[in-house]
């Protein structure tokens, strides 16, 4: 059963959006919610807008230097990211903290912007999530 | 000597302040038979340390306000004698993270990101090691019970048979006053003794015990 809603979720919409995840990580999340598109929907929907907020203060951080600030919302965002299956996420933010920690302010703030497409791509695939999902 | 004690389930403490991991760890963990609470802040986490003493904390490392390894040395002397299991959850894994995380008493080490099914196997794996160590406890006090227990079946049982022959021998053979005498100060002086023992009982907040040939460890009263 829970392998065919996950064919039917997966031909949807997650291929629509595949650079976005890991697909091996996004299955084992998929089962351990039994399938859920209420409980899935709100894990990334709370991911999306804590990391939203949290983008702002690594672009402080970048702009000011203070490794100490990014290194902890960097850790956050790269634990959570990393265990629901956001590939382009966990990547981007490992770009970003090579640019910085290389002292090169300029190619960090260029991959937070796009961190920000992902988060775009993300919330966008959440909303044809929902979309889809209604009854 | 049996424990008909009743087995509670374990408590499980997670505190990672990015609730994106607490949603996955509680949702990982709701099919095992344990009680899971979730804090986000510091605040929270010290009021389930009160409120609800954890037997394992599923710890972040790196947290605003405190991190992971100071709160463990926090919860351990908030929780005193109950003992508490500490796992830490964390992608921060320099060798001297994890030789610090072992030092203060952790007994298991997860990498972010974790497999889900993985966590789940460990965290068996911990509430298993807690559950022994309560047996062991458990086996301890049932000991220390039967110590106590045997030291005053014996030394009730000297003083309470005294007087009971004293009481026999005033019923058949008192014939004089000097004898009746005799038989009630036994008595007396069995009594008392029996009330010492007692009152020995009720303050008692330390004990020693002697091995006896073909007996159980036998508690000192004297």
């Amino acid at each position: 059963m829970v392998q065919q809603i996950y064919k039917r979720f997966n031909r949807s919409i997650l291929e629509s959006h595949e650079t976005q995840f890991e697909i091996q990580e996004f299955k084992s999340l998929y089962e351990v919610f039994e399938g859920s598109f209420t409980e899935i929907s709100l894990l990334y929907r709370t991911f999306l807008e804590r990391t939203e907020t949290q983008l702002q203060e690594i672009e402080s951080s970048i702009k000011t230097g203070d490794k100490e600030i990014f290194g902890r919302i960097f850790h956050d965002i790269h634990g959570a990211s990393s265990n629901i299956g956001l590939r382009l996420i966990t990547t981007t933010l490992k770009d970003m903290k090579r640019d910085l920690y290389k002292e090169n302010p300029d190619g960090a703030i260029g991959h937070l912007k796009l961190l920000k497409i992902a988060l775009e791509d993300l919330n966008d695939w959440l909303s044809k999530l929902q979309e889809r999902m209604q009854p | 000597m049996k424990s008909k004690k009743k087995r509670i389930q374990p408590v499980i403490l997670v505190f990672d302040d990015n609730p994106v991991i607490t949603m996955i760890v509680k949702k990982a963990l709701s099919t095992l038979a344990c009680e899971i609470h979730i804090a986000h802040d510091l605040k929270i986490a010290r009021e389930l340390l009160e409120s609800n003493p954890p037997d394992l904390i599923l710890l972040d490392v790196v947290m605003p306000k405190i991190n992971g390894f100071d709160f463990a040395r926090e919860a351990r002397k908030t929780l005193g004698e109950h003992e508490v299991s500490i796992v830490f959850v964390t992608n921060k894994v320099s060798l001297n993270d994890l030789e610090f995380a072992y030092d203060i008493g952790a007994i298991d080490y997860i990498r972010k990101p974790f497999d889900l099914a993985e966590l789940k196997i460990r965290v068996e794996s911990a509430l298993r090691l807690i559950d022994v160590k309560k047996d062991m406890r458990e086996k301890e006090w049932l000991s220390g019970m039967q110590a106590t227990i045997g030291s005053v079946v014996h030394n009730f049982n000297q003083p309470l048979t005294a007087a009971i022959f004293s009481a026999q021998m005033l019923e058949r053979k008192v014939k004089s006053q000097e004898e009746l005498k005799v038989y009630v100060d036994d008595i007396h002086r069995a009594l008392k003794k029996l009330k010492e023992l007692i009152a020995k009982l009720e303050h008692m907040d330390d004990f020693t015990t002697t091995e006896y040939p073909q007996h159980e460890d036998i508690l000192d009263l004297d």
